[in-house]
């Protein structure tokens, strides 16, 4: 399978790559490390007419410490992340997310952190060839009317198998998003739509530069669990990314958050509650919190990854519990 | 014989090693010629249709589009590359006609002077179809008489054999054990996609393949038959290729005749080379079976019964349906002394991709089912599964009821042992204490594979042997090298005879223009059939060769001579010697005034068909909270008869055992409505080498008396059981017994659920 054509667009510094997506907008697609993209070019899902790398954009590759906060540039590489003692220390589920994804030896160095975020949602009955998706009628997310993954099917039901958003959203990350004429700062869990055909809400002029990790007051810790076939290249059918706060061994405050069970990474406001003021060896409050969390994130899940839905369903609780268990130093 | 212990038995470096490596090797694919056209087909969007109408004028006044062809243009009817002996002599294969039969049949190929004019051309044809309702389940195509898939329904073939008297068999049991078993649809997954053909048909009428294929002269002769050419005009040439595992191992749909025909019509040369999705989606699979079998035995532990059925899913097309069903016969009745044994099989067609060869073409799936069950009595009458294998297994001396030959070799017994004293199996098959969550079991099956097919198809080998004059030798054979290594493994069976040092040995690739007719690389044969032609035209050449040195030794007998390491001496004086060289320069430049070449040539069907046995151990770790099985080792014991290159030998144990662990748990392809779901590597999941466990090979040599220095098979053996050996550690591990294949952890969790 080639590439479909498209002009190559290599800007030298952030300026001039925030002008060429404000003249383009829609037509340009961002190639960072490639792994997504260029997949989904090859099956011809995606046929833009300009691709613009940001290769030579220095300065959007670091980790920094600050007072309040961490922040990370678009451009980090996952291996750094998993590199990072402070990202290790203090934000655990993030490393753990960046540790699994894809290969080692390929996603890891050219794989970056903004763009496994904005890794587009994905179905089995989606992302195949041309010729698969040739001999019937288009689904939602190829501009028709039907889902194959869900009888009547109203809309596009595709999932967000991204492992970085997770737990970073249970981290409470907020992203930076620039364009020519300034820059927005939002919570990461708003940058998704919950729309499986259009899953972002960065707009076609804009790119997102920075990451940026609150510290947390407490003691805190967090855990990231997925679920996959093989220890490599797979995208995981559930995952979980945790935090928990506490103060005495008692939680003051827990965010579960679980992902590829929906078109985007869902909070798990009703579980996570739930763990307020709970005993960190509490294990049956884990238990209790994960099965809200399994019953909750199965009405959003539909059968398109893979394993049957039931599976993805249950083994969401046992993520779900392996986390808050290795957040709260409990793990068996 | 000779045996000089220059080269056999030991693990020389492949001669394409480097080449390989370096990237130098060139892969069909890589092959360009001048004014190549590149070809590419339509495929049928529908299961199962009737093409109408092809419009394909507007396709045709694209410019750059040379040629087109339909399926309505092509020859319908193929003779079949192998014909079996039954009375009925000769096989036909049904090629084409207006009916396509699976989601990816091939409709129309176009040859543009480039790949995009080509693709661009297909988006311009338009097909009319009219829709017919389509079969996706074997036991509905068996049934249904109303939707015919082929003419004459939709039951491909049916055979049925009884040995002994079952019913009495079953009498005599005190346990009788019934299962349903399924196997999945798994892919070769071959390194090189399967599916690059070169076409290249001369205005002198001479036709030139390149193609990946593992049978070169089947190849030639079904090209010829189809095209209306003589033997002659048609030359196939095979090049390095990356991988077979019974992909490239006959008709490749929609391939060579198609780009044959288009080459004739342009007398330019044309490339057709698959996709990965092509591959997945559109060339042969292994038969997913459906197999009932019902086992009887003594509270002894002897297998007095067993009646099997099978019903085998060859999908839209067959071409190895027979032979697969026959494999499993033969294999399944060959194992094991049981008395009373009913086998009956049928494949069906369905509307899916057709199935044909991949490597242990049918054993690896009557294997699960028959060693499962002798692992599900084994529990029941109390007895350790080692132990009924061994009391039951078909010795050394025994005949084997479907091949009809004497077993002359069998190593299980050894193969057993060691592989039992190596993984700890006394020890570990005592329970221990279970880690939490995580169930840890190990478990065992055996296996027997034949090796060619010299009792059930015409199975030609052919080698010839030339002497240069500075004393090296070029040794041409078609004994197609799909990356196993056999290339090397002849070359060192000739360096043995000729004594002629292995790296003054050249080896051709086929070239059926140059190479004598062999059929080709299937069934585990190389080391054993090609050893065979290798070792006699080695001889043969040998002989003439010693004749001229006993006249330069001033000696009477030529057998009197020995010859090593490039020099010819006399057996009983040493010292009395002549180097290889001066014999060949004397002979050919003419010192002597002679100018003979030395040609050695041999040809024949291999004498037996021997068996070669295997003994799997597998351990398990099996998480009872997610369903997911680790295979944490496998210890694979192989009688290979004699190792040639051990390194190769162990290799074949290693890359069986890793495609046997994929057959057990993720190998397989998925359909919704006919269309594969996974035809690419991130879905369809074949192990990574993070998830490859550690495969300790154990080589085991019983010396087949029929085979060349007592080698036989071990290619697609290596793989056979494994799933079985990882079915049963996995029941040992957490009493679930998996009946399909793959085991998924849904499978995992809902027997766990039940046995609560």
């Amino acid at each position: 399978m080639r590439l479909p054509r498209f002009e190559y667009l290599e800007p030298d510094d952030l300026t001039q790559a925030l002008d060429m997506l404000a003249s383009h907008k829609e037509d340009v697609k961002i190639i960072a490390g490639g792994t997504d993209l260029l997949v989904r070019m090859k099956n011809q899902l995606l046929t833009p007419a300009f691709v613009m790398s940001m290769k030579q954009l220095s300065g959007l590759s670091y980790i920094k410490n600050h007072d309040d906060t961490l922040t990370i540039g678009a451009k980090t590489t996952l291996a750094d992340i998993v590199d990072s003692d402070d990202i290790q220390e203090g934000y655990t589920a993030l490393a753990q997310a960046a540790e699994r994804v894809g290969a080692e030896t390929i996603q890891h160095h050219r794989g970056t952190i903004s763009g496994n975020i904005l890794q587009d949602t994905r179905c089995i009955h989606y992302n195949q060839s041309r010729f698969h998706r040739s001999g019937r009628q288009p689904c939602h997310k190829d501009g028709g009317k039907i889902c194959y993954a869900r009888d009547e099917g109203d809309r596009c039901y595709s999932t967000y198998q991204g492992d970085m958003a997770p737990a970073l959203i249970a981290l409470e990350a907020k992203v930076v998003l620039s364009k020519k004429d300034g820059k927005r700062t939002i919570n990461l869990s708003d940058l998704f739509t919950s729309d499986g055909f259009h899953p972002f809400s960065i707009e076609p002029d804009e790119l997102l530069t920075e990451i940026i990790l609150p510290k947390q007051k407490n003691n805190s810790k967090s855990a990231y669990q997925r679920l996959s076939y093989r220890s490599a290249i797979d995208y995981p059918i559930t995952s979980a990314g945790v935090m928990i706060n506490s103060k005495a061994e008692k939680i003051k405050k827990a965010r579960i958050v679980v992902g590829s069970m929906s078109r985007a990474p869902l909070f798990m406001v009703k579980a996570s509650e739930t763990l307020a003021e709970k005993s960190l060896t509490d294990i049956d409050a884990f238990k209790e919190a994960a099965g809200i969390a399994m019953d909750n994130a199965g009405t959003f899940a539909v059968h398109n990854a893979g394993s049957t839905l039931e599976y993805r369903c249950d083994m969401t609780f046992v993520m779900v519990l392996k986390a808050l268990e290795q957040a709260a130093g409990i793990e068996k | 014989m000779i045996d000089t212990g220059s080269t056999i038995g030991k693990s020389f470096k492949r001669i394409d090693g480097v080449d390989k490596v370096t990237g130098a090797a060139k892969y069909a694919t890589d092959l360009k010629f001048n004014n190549m056209l590149h070809a590419k087909l339509l495929r049928s969007p529908h299961a199962h249709a009737k093409v109408k109408q092809i419009d394909a004028a507007a396709a045709r006044k694209l410019p750059g589009v040379k040629a087109i062809a339909t399926i309505l243009d092509v020859p319908k009817v193929l003779q079949y590359w192998f014909f079996l002996r039954t009375p009925k002599k000769e096989k036909q294969i049904f090629l084409r006609d207006n009916v396509v039969r699976f989601i990816g049949d091939p409709v129309l190929a176009v040859a543009a002077v480039d790949e995009q004019t080509a693709e661009k051309a297909l988006s311009l044809v338009h097909v009319e179809y009219e829709r017919l309702p389509a079969i996706f389940d074997p036991v509905e195509a068996m049934k249904e008489t109303d939707i015919k898939i082929h003419e004459r329904g939709n039951i491909a073939f049916q055979v049925k054999k009884e040995l002994g008297d079952i019913a009495a068999g079953f009498k005599k049991a005190d346990v009788i054990v019934e299962n349903t078993y399924h196997t999945s649809k798994q892919k070769h997954a071959s390194i090189e996609p399967i599916g690059t053909c070169i076409a290249d048909f001369e205005s002198n009428g001479k036709l030139t393949i390149h193609s990946s294929t593992q049978l070169p002269h089947w190849s030639q002769h079904y090209l010829a038959g189809a095209l209306g050419l003589r033997l002659h005009k048609v030359r196939v040439i095979k090049p390095y290729t990356g991988g077979a595992f019974g992909g490239r191992c006959g008709v490749i749909h929609g391939l060579e005749v198609m780009c044959s025909w288009l080459s004739r019509e342009t007398l330019q040369p044309v490339k057709m080379s698959f996709t990965r999705a092509e591959d997945f989606c559109a060339t042969e699979t292994r038969h997913p079976m459906m197999i009932k079998m019902k086992t009887g035995a003594t509270r002894q532990g002897v297998l007095t019964a067993n009646e099997v059925e099978i019903l085998s899913d060859t999908g839209g097309y067959g071409t190895h349906y027979i032979g697969v069903i026959a494999d499993c016969m033969s294999t399944g009745i060959g194992l094991y002394n049981i008395e009373n044994y009913q086998f009956s099989g049928k494949a069906v067609y369905t509307n899916k991709s057709m199935c044909g060869a991949l490597r242990g073409y049918g054993n690896p799936q009557m294997n699960f089912a028959q060693e499962s069950q002798i692992d599900i009595i084994a529990q029941k009458i109390g007895m350790d599964p080692l132990q009924i294998r061994l009391q039951n297994y078909r010795k050394k001396g025994e005949m084997d009821p479907i091949l009809n030959e004497r077993i002359l070799s069998n190593g299980l017994e050894e193969c057993l042992q060691k592989g039992a004293a190596s993984s700890d199996w006394k020890k570990k098959r005592t329970r221990q204490p279970d880690k939490d969550y995580i169930k840890s079991g190990i478990g065992l099956s055996c296996m027997l594979h034949g090796t060619g097919a010299a009792r059930a198809l015409p199975d030609p080998s052919s080698a010839t042997v030339m002497i240069n004059s500075d004393g090296t030798a070029s040794l041409h054979t078609a004994a197609a090298d799909e990356g196993q290594g056999n290339r090397t493994v002849l070359a060192q069976v000739a360096s043995e005879i000729l004594g002629i040092e292995f790296e003054n040995i050249e080896v051709s690739q086929p070239d059926t223009d140059i190479t004598p007719l062999d059929c080709g690389t299937h069934g585990s044969r190389q080391a054993y059939c090609g050893g065979l032609a290798v070792r006699d035209a080695a001889m043969d050449a040998r002989k003439k060769m010693l004749v001229y040195a006993t006249e330069m030794l001033e000696l009477k007998k030529w057998d009197h001579l020995s010859v090593k390491n490039g020099v010819i001496f006399e057996t009983a004086n040493p010292g009395n010697q002549i180097p290889i060289e001066e014999v060949m320069r004397k002979t050919q430049i003419g010192d002597m005034g002679i100018c003979r070449q030395i040609i050695g040539t041999a040809s024949g069907i291999a004498p037996a068909m021997p068996g070669y046995y295997g003994a799997v151990f597998a351990e398990v770790e099996v998480n009872t909270r997610t369903g997911d099985v680790k295979v944490k080792k496998l210890t694979s014991a192989f009688d290979v008869g004699k190792a040639i290159n051990p390194d190769f030998v162990e290799g074949q144990i290693v890359g069986g055992g890793v495609m046997g662990i994929g057959f057990a748990l993720t190998e397989g392809l998925q359909y919704k409505d006919g269309h594969v779901l996974n035809p690419n590597f991130t879905d369809y999941r074949i192990l990574r080498s993070c998830d490859t466990p550690r495969i300790e090979p154990i080589i085991v040599e019983s010396n087949e008396p029929s085979g060349p220095f007592g080698a036989k098979g071990i290619g697609e053996g290596s793989m056979v059981n494994v799933a079985s050996a990882i079915s049963n550690a996995v029941f040992h591990a957490t009493g679930v017994r998996s009946k399909r294949l793959c085991i998924t952890p849904e499978q995992i969790l809902q027997g766990l659920a039940e046995l609560k």
